[in-house]
């Protein structure tokens, strides 16, 4: 992927990233975690959002209006290339906090798709089936696999 | 104990940085949350047939 995005840290486990959404309501701390959320086959789970400065906790209703939300997007996503990269290539589950933020996700993902599909292959979920992201259509859930 | 990191930036350049903080958020409420929820999500709807077993 060629995307502008912004620089982050990773955890020493490699199983969180940090990096800062600088906007015109300042630097605004995002945290990315990934978590096994199934055993077999092995699945992770892609948790994102603010970081709290003073609980440290992160929080994914925030609305932090820094106007770059798909350069957040092209950040977390190249987080899941240093993950797969570092953990393995397993799929990556991902769903909003609420069906607006998946909504969220969802059209960053449309915005940026053509990039996307050149390292990841992006599933979504919708009418009772997982079928491969398409552009128009409405998901509940994603799942990244690394071509 | 500091720790040293490394920072990939924007253009693929590795940033170095000694940082104090590696917080473990696995056990944030946020988190926990969010993987029971995934949990019972993929329990109920299942997983792409292709990583079926």
């Amino acid at each position: 992927m060629n995307l502008d995005r912004y620089s982050y840290l990773p955890a020493n486990n490699f199983k969180g990233y940090s990096f800062y959404s600088e906007g015109p309501n300042g630097k605004i701390k995002k945290t990315v975690v990934y978590s096994i959320l199934w055993n077999d086959p092995l699945v992770y789970n892609l948790a994102f959002g603010d970081e709290d400065p003073e609980t440290g906790n992160i929080d994914d209703t925030a609305k932090s209006n820094n106007q770059d939300r798909d350069k957040i997007l092209a950040t977390v996503a190249a987080t899941i290339n240093d993950f797969m990269n570092t953990h393995g290539n397993f799929p990556v589950y991902a769903q909003g906090s609420t069906p607006a933020r998946t909504r969220l996700y969802q059209l960053s993902i449309s915005n940026l798709l053509d990039e996307i599909n050149k390292d990841f292959i992006v599933r979504g979920f919708r009418n009772n089936a997982w079928e491969l992201f398409e552009k128009n259509a409405s998901y509940e859930a994603f799942l990244v696999e690394k071509k | 104990m500091p720790t040293i990191k490394k920072a990939v930036t924007g253009k693929g350049y590795v940033k170095t940085t000694i940082s104090n903080v590696d917080r473990d958020h696995s056990n944030d409420p946020f988190i926990v949350k969010k993987v029971e929820a995934a949990k019972a999500f993929l329990s109920k709807n299942g997983l792409p047939d292709h990583l079926k077993k």
